[in-house]
């Protein structure tokens, strides 16, 4: 349904649930890979667009802080805290697309919840293509850095499991503890498929599984957050990154360590 | 051969991270096209002789504005581009051996690839922290192209 009128006029809408759906919106985009900058900018938009006379938002990566005031004085402050955040840019984009019907007053705050719950159980790709995805990535990059076709194969294998593990792994483990599972499973596997033949340098079988569990952008993203202004949000970025590194390099080194007198 | 070898790979590499990161069917292609053309990007800087900082940068630079344009034409963020078209740059063999030398250490070994696997780090961060500096600093170009989108 589109409204002519601006959405500010229509009758039952409070500070609290404004404020509590721009939330719902940002929290949606930071768990699902967008930037700290974007989320605070998305959020203030759309209290604005919803008459809000001024806004508050603080955002780092695992929690949103915001306050809003509106012209008849009423006033509301929420948080959310962001548990963990993943890539997934198909949940991504339609967030974005709920940010701009709010914002330009195509789609009203009902209509936005409810386009935002059937967000969060949908997907662009059935679950086992995540196993396609895993497996193209991780067999490529191994022949990329310099791997021959079985040492490819064995490391488009083990992508798999490593999908299978990111999959079953229960919600609620904490991320450094799930890559460090990842990253151990994978260097085992690397070397038992070594050592039965299949693969001829283990090392590459790594680098390829390797792939999968670096956060490519994140070192990136920390740099120019903090370079833009949001220092608190960048150098917690910065840290997890080189945290995670460590842990996945934790990982390798010991499934190493404990295989190696096999080879 | 062997840049050909290369290339695919990229190609192939980047559209498997295209469906871990859940992008949309159409846009597979576009990305991993991207990833091929930020790889050959690299290949040729680093074949013109700058070091490696410089050719990560100048290759990250190409895959930045190449997602900028894929993001005007398709309508989405560019961010989403970027974050594969980078993939091949990521220094996932330099990261792997520079732990593995410094866990058995040799510290020649590690001294080599450790700040390789840095500077390559800094080059592809380097790349995006320019880009977005422009975009700020022409402030109006962005606020006038999100209003459009």
């Amino acid at each position: 349904m589109l409204t002519e009128t601006a959405p500010a006029s229509s009758p039952g809408m409070t500070a609290d649930y404004i404020l509590c759906t721009a939330l719902d919106v940002g929290e949606g985009l930071l768990k699902n890979g967008a930037t700290v900058h974007r989320t605070e900018d998305t959020v203030e938009r759309i209290c604005r667009a919803f008459g809000a006379v001024h806004v508050e938002v603080f955002c780092i990566p695992s929690l949103i802080l915001a306050a809003v005031r509106m012209a008849d004085g009423t006033y509301s402050s929420q948080n959310r805290r962001i548990h963990a955040s993943a890539n997934n840019f198909y949940r991504l984009d339609r967030f974005n697309t709920v940010s701009r019907g709010l914002c330009s007053g195509q789609i009203t705050l009902e209509q936005a919840q409810a386009e935002m719950q059937a967000i969060k159980r949908s997907d662009a790709y059935p679950a086992w293509m995540q196993y396609i995805g895993n497996l193209l990535g991780s067999g490529a990059f191994s022949l990329f850095f310099g791997g021959s076709l079985l040492d490819a194969v064995s490391a488009a294998l083990i992508g798999c499991i490593i999908a299978g593990i990111k999959r079953f792994l229960p919600r609620n483990v904490n991320p450094l503890s799930s890559t460090l599972v990842c990253a151990f499973t994978a260097g085992a596997l690397s070397m038992l498929l070594t050592w039965a033949g299949l693969a001829h340098n283990y090392d590459k079988v790594m680098i390829g599984t390797i792939m999968l569990l670096i956060p490519g952008m994140s070192f990136g993203t920390s740099l120019r957050d903090m370079l833009g202004g949001d220092i608190m949000a960048g150098l917690l970025q910065f840290l997890a990154s080189i945290l995670l590194a460590a842990i996945i390099a934790f990982g390798y080194v010991i499934a190493i360590f404990l295989f190696q007198p096999l080879l | 051969m062997e840049t050909f070898k290369i290339l695919i790979t990229a190609l192939l590499g980047t559209a498997g991270f295209s469906i871990i990161f859940h992008i949309k069917f159409g846009h597979i292609l576009p990305a991993a096209l991207g990833g091929g053309l930020t790889c050959a990007a690299y290949l040729f800087f680093d074949g013109l002789g700058c070091a490696l900082f410089l050719s990560n940068f100048l290759a990250s630079l190409v895959a930045v504005l190449y997602s900028g344009i894929l993001a005007r034409l398709l309508k989405t963020p560019s961010t989403i581009f970027v974050a594969l078209c980078i993939i091949p740059l990521v220094p996932g063999s330099g990261l792997f051996y520079s732990m593995r030398h410094l866990i058995v250490w040799d510290r020649e070994l590690f001294f080599t690839h450790g700040p390789n696997a840095m500077q390559i780090a800094l080059g592809i961060a380097a790349g995006i922290v320019l880009e977005s500096a422009v975009v700020h600093l022409f402030g109006l170009v962005g606020k006038n192209s999100k209003e459009k989108t």
